[in-house]
C-alpha cells in the first residue's frame, strides 16, 4: 500500500476514504484513460477531477457485487459521457483540486511515441463505440462490458468488431 | 488484446498510464473532495427548493394577512391558495421525478436515461412555466389587488396591471431562455447518446 494511504483518517467515512485510496493505488490508470479518451488538452485534468469526485462518492455505495475495475470503469465512463466542456470552468472555480492531483498530457509525454495519436483516433469515434474500444483495449470481457454499458453481449460483440477494425486500420495507416 | 496496437511498445505505454496521474497529497485531496461534495449537495438542494420556498413564504404571508383582514379576507385566502398550488405542484413533480430517477439501473444506459429524465423534467418545467407559475402568479396578484381594495382606484389599478403584465412577460422570457439554452441542448445531447446505444 502507498504510504499516503496510511494517513487517510479524515472526518467522514473512513471505509469510503480507504477504499478510494485503494482504488487510486491499483486502478488510477482507468481514470487517466477515460479522461484522455473524452477530453483533450487542459480539459483532461478537469474531467479527471470530475471522475475523482464521482469515484470518491461512489465508494460509499460499493458493495463488491462487481470487480473494482468494472465499478470504476462504470463510474468513470458514466461521468465522461455526460460531462460537458463548459462544466470544466465551473468545477475549477469550485476547488483547487488541480494542485492535489495532476495528470500529464499525452502531448508532452509521449505524442512522439504514438499514445497521443491513439487517443486522437479514439476521440474520433462516437462516444459509445469509444467506450467499448477503451474497455476492449484494457482487456475487459464482453460480459463485463455488457454489465458496464447495459448493452447485450451480442450487441457489444457486433459493435466492437466493426470499431476494432476501424481502429486497427487507422493506427496501422499511421505506421505505414 | 495486443493485436489492436500496431506494436508492443505502444501496448506497454498504454498499460502504464497510471503513473501519469500524480496524487500529490491524498489526505488533502480526499478532504477537498468531501468539501466539493458538500458544496454540490447545497447547490442541488437550492436548485430543488428555489421555487418552492418563495411559494411557501407567500402562502404563509397571504394566509396571515387573511386572518388579520377585516374586509375581504377571502381574497387573501384565495391568493394564499394560488401560492400553495404552485408549491404543491412543484413538490409533487419533484418527488415523482426523484422516484423515477431511482428506478434506473446503474449502467451506462441507465445513467444516460436517468440524466435524460432529469434534464427533460427541468426543460419541461421551464417550457410549461406559464401554466404552473405565471397564471397562478397573475391570479395571486389579482386577488391581492382585490384584497387591498385597489380596484376602486382606476388609474392605480391600470398601473399595477401594466406592471404585473410586464413583470410576468419578463419572467416568461427569462424562463424560456434558461430552458432553451441550458436544458434543451442537454436533452438533445443525451438523446443522441442513447440513440447510439440503439435497441438492445
Amino acid at each position: 500500500m502507498h504510504p499516503n494511504n496510511m494517513r487517510i483518517r479524515v472526518a467522514g467515512n473512513d471505509h469510503q476514504n480507504a477504499l478510494f485510496a485503494e482504488w487510486l493505488d491499483n486502478h488510477r490508470g482507468i481514470i487517466v484513460k477515460v479522461a484522455r479518451s473524452f477530453a483533450a488538452g487542459a480539459e483532461v485534468e478537469d474531467l479527471a477531477q470530475e471522475i475523482l469526485l464521482r469515484l470518491w462518492k461512489s465508494a460509499a455505495r460499493f458493495r463488491g457485487e462487481s470487480s473494482a475495475s468494472t465499478w470504476i470503469y462504470r463510474v468513470a465512463l458514466n461521468r465522461a459521457l455526460t460531462w460537458q466542456r463548459d462544466e470544466g470552468a465551473a468545477v475549477s472555480r469550485l476547488r483547487p483540486t488541480a494542485e492535489l492531483a495532476e495528470i500529464a498530457t499525452t502531448d508532452t509525454v509521449d505524442s512522439a511515441l504514438g499514445l497521443g495519436r491513439v487517443y486522437e483516433v479514439l476521440r474520433g469515434f462516437p462516444e459509445i463505440d469509444r467506450s467499448l474500444l477503451l474497455l476492449s483495449l484494457d482487456g475487459v470481457s464482453y460480459v463485463e462490458m455488457s454489465e458496464i454499458t447495459g448493452l447485450s453481449t451480442s450487441n457489444v460483440g457486433a459493435r466492437l468488431s466493426r470499431a476494432r477494425a476501424r481502429l486497427s486500420q487507422e493506427l496501422e495507416a499511421d505506421h505505414e | 488484446m495486443s493485436e489492436q496496437f500496431p506494436n508492443d511498445s505502444l501496448r506497454i505505454l498504454w498499460d502504464d498510464q497510471g503513473k501519469d496521474l500524480q496524487i500529490n497529497d491524498l489526505k488533502e485531496l480526499t478532504m477537498n473532495l468531501q468539501e466539493v461534495h458538500r458544496q454540490e449537495q447545497r447547490r442541488l438542494l437550492w436548485l430543488n427548493v428555489q421555487e418552492i420556498v418563495p411559494a411557501i413564504g407567500m402562502f404563509l404571508w397571504f394566509s396571515w394577512q387573511g386572518m388579520q383582514a377585516t374586509t375581504r379576507p377571502w381574497a387573501w385566502f384565495a391568493a394564499a391558495a394560488t401560492a400553495f398550488g404552485v408549491a404543491a405542484y412543484l413538490g409533487a413533480t419533484s418527488l415523482r421525478q426523484h422516484k423515477r430517477e431511482l428506478a434506473f439501473p446503474n449502467t451506462t444506459r441507465g445513467e444516460l436515461e436517468r440524466a435524460l429524465s432529469q434534464m427533460a423534467h427541468r426543460a419541461n418545467l421551464y417550457r410549461t412555466v406559464t401554466w404552473w407559475y405565471l397564471i397562478p402568479c397573475a391570479l395571486g396578484i389579482t386577488f391581492v389587488l382585490i384584497a387591498a381594495e385597489v380596484p376602486a382606484n382606476a388609474p392605480l389599478t391600470l398601473g399595477y396591471a401594466v406592471f404585473a403584465i410586464a413583470f410576468l412577460a419578463g419572467l416568461y422570457r427569462w424562463n424560456r431562455k434558461i430552458g432553451r439554452e441550458k436544458y434543451e441542448p442537454k436533452v438533445a445531447q443525451l438523446s443522441q447518446l442513447i440513440s447510439q446505444l440503439g435497441a438492445n
